[in-house]
């Protein structure tokens, strides 16, 4: 049976290179990543075999790698879906030979084989330091380590997938999520300071005592048999072993649920809050009509949806965060950090039409002009980001006491606009589709690659047009009034010439944002 | 205001002449000629695959045809779409509805695209949901609605700003029997008011029942047309279908060991 699911896996792989262009690209990519990850990492691995820092390196690089297998998966990429459970639910099948299938697909995958390979400098080091027997204990560890590292990245991803059944709880992890991941850089930062404080001995008293958890002990064993250090080796492997047999009893036990289908209903149905109708209040003065509408609509879809949700809160945090943080511990030019939050808010603009996917069909039934369509959307998103980014722009001004509050609310204006009024282009010319997915972990592997690629343009012609702000000595409020006519400038002929594209292609743009499938 | 009036005028409500829609090589639609009278109730059948939503597609300007025109009331619908779409009330099929709205909100969303003033919106609102047994889920987001509850809440945006021609894209699937009664009744009041229906669906019984006219679709391209009587021939519909698509009935022979 498990050659059957061997089998299966491999024909998934290959079929992924069939189908559109960009797909195949994609895997290629994705190979390429793999290689890329496995050779630089074997090499960094092979660095074991130095006496000294030696055993730091294979248990706490190890660790970091079974930590990444548990932690990426939920944050970034998603877990790979191509054996979902669920698929298997009709069959009859027991659930232990599901497992062992399901477990034998998962070694199949880019990530266990370039983990492994990576992982083979381990066996370098450890045959320089103790010859082949050391080696072969070595091998033995890097096996178990991954074992260890895909039985415990299903576990997790299945319990938690299990866990978030309701569409209520969904949302809400999907904006914990992207808090996480906002906070990620600054947790980088700090982790490598406190690196650098610890110093080399504390470096090898930590790895003493990872060495004794199920994360870093399968890595350890190598080096503790070319020490000699065998009573060692065999308690570690009984350890790892032992992890490796409850995280798949735990695993198993979540297949049953997981195997029911994330799709079941979203338990109790929710009253929305706002039973006054779609346009809120400070709105109803605006005249009744397609903008007010699309205005209104798009201002509850930023809270409601959760991808936007998510997507806009955890830009608007670094947008807040980063000046601010440069503020208070950097000094100095601050005007700068404004425009690079200003223009990354801005590229929240660069997908306008992948947010709502097929129901923009209802638009082009009515066949909305294409300059209301956009300028309603912009309008909305300026609601929501300006205030924000005007605020931190003035604190982080008159922070840095230099009296050039004004010049600072301007550069971070005269960025936004500028990469608002890209964006939007960027929107209507190459629109692409989000998976149309109701689990949270599933996401597109190209989406991410794509939107980063999408916004980067937008920053850099925003750092070119408003880097003179910063540089240049005009007065200050001379920079806001610069500032304020330039971006606007900008987004106003964003807004013509994706409203105009609008207008022609409004069918072509409704399909290329609809997921397929 | 071009909504509120349902007079018949003498064109057509909906003609296609020679639409042609290929996607990656492949035929959708074959070359497709179809003319669906004003105050019809004209039912498009075809196997699943056959071109029905491609074809509906390209009738109500959500998808541009390769080759072929698309008339609506005597105007072009990809010459002059926005007044085509002002007397066009569409209900199309697999798509989401801007669903984390409510249903009112959804309702109001429709008609403001549709440039109607607060008050007819909420009036007709009203008036719908309450026709379409969806009033106790006013204050529920339409994503948490069920299939049915969202072919009808669907139908009530096609609905709202009362249009001439209506087309709708399975209208009857996922929807229960007694909601289906519903609809059914709707829009034969509609139909028996000067407004225009075209629908598609694989449900001969619904067909049967409703339709003035029926054009069968296979393969892309239009197998009979005609009205009913003439389509039935005297003889059960589905015979009729299951014959002119191709499909085979079983002799018994097959499947023995099941």
């Amino acid at each position: 049976m498990t050659r059957v699911f061997v089998r299966l896996k491999l024909r998934l792989l290959r079929n992924s290179f069939r189908g559109a262009g960009w797909r195949k690209v994609l895997a290629v990519l994705g190979i390429l990543g793999g290689l890329w990850f496995a050779l630089f990492g074997g090499m960094l691995f092979s660095l074991s075999g130095v006496r000294g820092q030696g055993y730091s390196v294979a248990v706490l690089g190890g660790a970091g790698v079974a930590l990444s297998w548990i932690t990426l998966p939920v944050l970034a990429f998603g877990v790979d879906e191509t054996l979902d459970p669920s698929r298997f639910a009709l069959l009859p099948m027991r659930r232990s030979t599901l497992l062992k299938g399901l477990l034998v697909a998962a070694l199949l995958g880019i990530p266990a084989v370039s983990t492994l390979v990576a992982t083979q400098g381990l066996v370098l080091g450890a045959a320089i330091r103790g010859g082949a027997a050391a080696a072969a204990v070595a091998f033995l560890g890097t096996v178990l380590g991954l074992l260890l590292c895909v039985a415990a990245s299903r576990a997790t991803t299945s319990a938690l997938a299990t866990a978030l059944r309701s569409r209520r709880s969904r949302d809400a992890a999907m904006l914990l999520l992207a808090l996480l991941a906002a906070g990620l850089g600054p947790l980088q930062l700090a982790g490598i300071s406190v690196a650098q404080a610890l110093g080399a001995d504390r470096l090898l008293a930590a790895a003493r005592v990872v060495a004794w958890t199920p994360l870093g002990a399968p890595y350890a064993i190598g080096l503790d048999a070319a020490a000699g250090r065998w009573v060692q080796v065999a308690l570690r492997v009984l350890l790892t072993a032992a992890t490796i047999a409850v995280l798949l009893r735990w695993w198993g036990a979540t297949l049953p649920a997981a195997m029911l289908g994330g799709t079941a209903s979203a338990g109790r149905a929710r009253p929305a809050s706002a039973a006054g109708g779609l346009v809120p209040p400070p709105l109803r003065g605006l005249p009744s009509g397609q903008f007010t509408g699309i205005l209104a609509r798009e201002l509850k879809y930023w809270w409601r949806d959760p991808r936007r949700r998510s997507g806009l809160v955890s830009l608007l945090i670094v947008a807040i965060v980063l000046p601010l943080v440069y503020g208070f511990g950097v000094g100095g030019r601050m005007t700068g950090i404004l425009l690079v939050s200003g223009a990354m808010v801005g590229t929240m603009l660069a997908n306008l039409f992948g947010f709502d996917g097929s129901a923009y069909t209802a638009n082009v039934l009515v066949g909305v002009p294409g300059r209301v369509e956009v300028s309603a959307r912009v309008g909305a998103i300026s609601v929501v980001v300006l205030p924000p980014v005007a605020a931190t722009a003035v604190v982080t001004g008159s922070l840095n006491g230099d009296g050039r509050t004004l010049a600072s609310l301007g550069v971070a204006l005269c960025a936004y606009g500028v990469s608002a009024g890209l964006s939007v282009i960027i929107s209507v010319v190459v629109p692409y589709a989000l998976p149309d997915s109701s689990n949270p972990f599933a996401m597109n592997a190209g989406t991410g690659g794509l939107r980063g690629f999408a916004s980067f343009g937008p920053l850099l012609a925003a750092a070119a047009l408003a880097a003179p702000l910063v540089v240049l000595p005009l007065p200050s409020p001379v920079t806001l009034v610069v500032g304020l006519v330039v971006g606007g400038a900008i987004v106003t002929a964003g807004i013509l010439i994706a409203g105009g594209r609008v207008d022609e292609r409004a069918p072509e743009l409704l399909q290329a944002v609809t997921a397929r499938r | 205001m071009a909504y509120g009036s349902l007079v018949t005028p003498p064109d057509p409500a909906l003609v296609l002449q020679g639409l042609v829609k290929r996607f990656d090589g492949v035929y959708a639609v074959a070359g497709l000629d179809l003319e669906v009278p004003t105050g019809s109730f004209y039912g498009l059948l075809g196997p699943n695959g056959a071109g029905k939503t491609t074809t509906l597609n390209m009738a109500v300007g959500l998808l541009r045809p390769d080759h072929g025109r698309a008339i609506v009331l005597g105007r072009d619908v990809w010459r002059d779409p926005i007044e085509v779409k002002r007397s066009l009330g569409t209900l199309p099929d697999g798509v989401r509805l801007f669903d984390r709205l409510t249903g009112t909100e959804l309702l109001e969303y429709t008609g403001l695209l549709r440039g109607m003033d607060r008050a007819t919106i909420a009036d007709r609102s009203r008036d719908l949901l309450d026709v379409l047994d969806l009033t106790g889920a006013t204050s529920t987001l339409v994503v948490d609605y069920s299939a049915g509850m969202k072919k009808k809440i669907g139908l009530a945006c096609a609905l709202l700003h009362a249009p001439r021609l209506l087309v709708l894209d399975e209208p009857f699937e996922a929807v229960d029997p007694v909601s289906a009664a519903l609809i059914r009744d709707i829009l034969q009041r509609y139909v028996g008011g000067g407004g225009t229906v075209i629908f598609s669906s694989h449900v001969m019984a619904v067909v049967e029942r409703l339709c003035t006219h029926v054009a069968v679709l296979a393969q892309g391209q239009l197998k009979v047309v005609g009205t009913l009587d003439e389509v039935r021939g005297g003889r059960d519909l589905e015979d009729v279908f299951v014959e002119l698509v191709g499909g085979r009935t079983a002799t018994g022979s097959e499947l023995a060991w099941l």
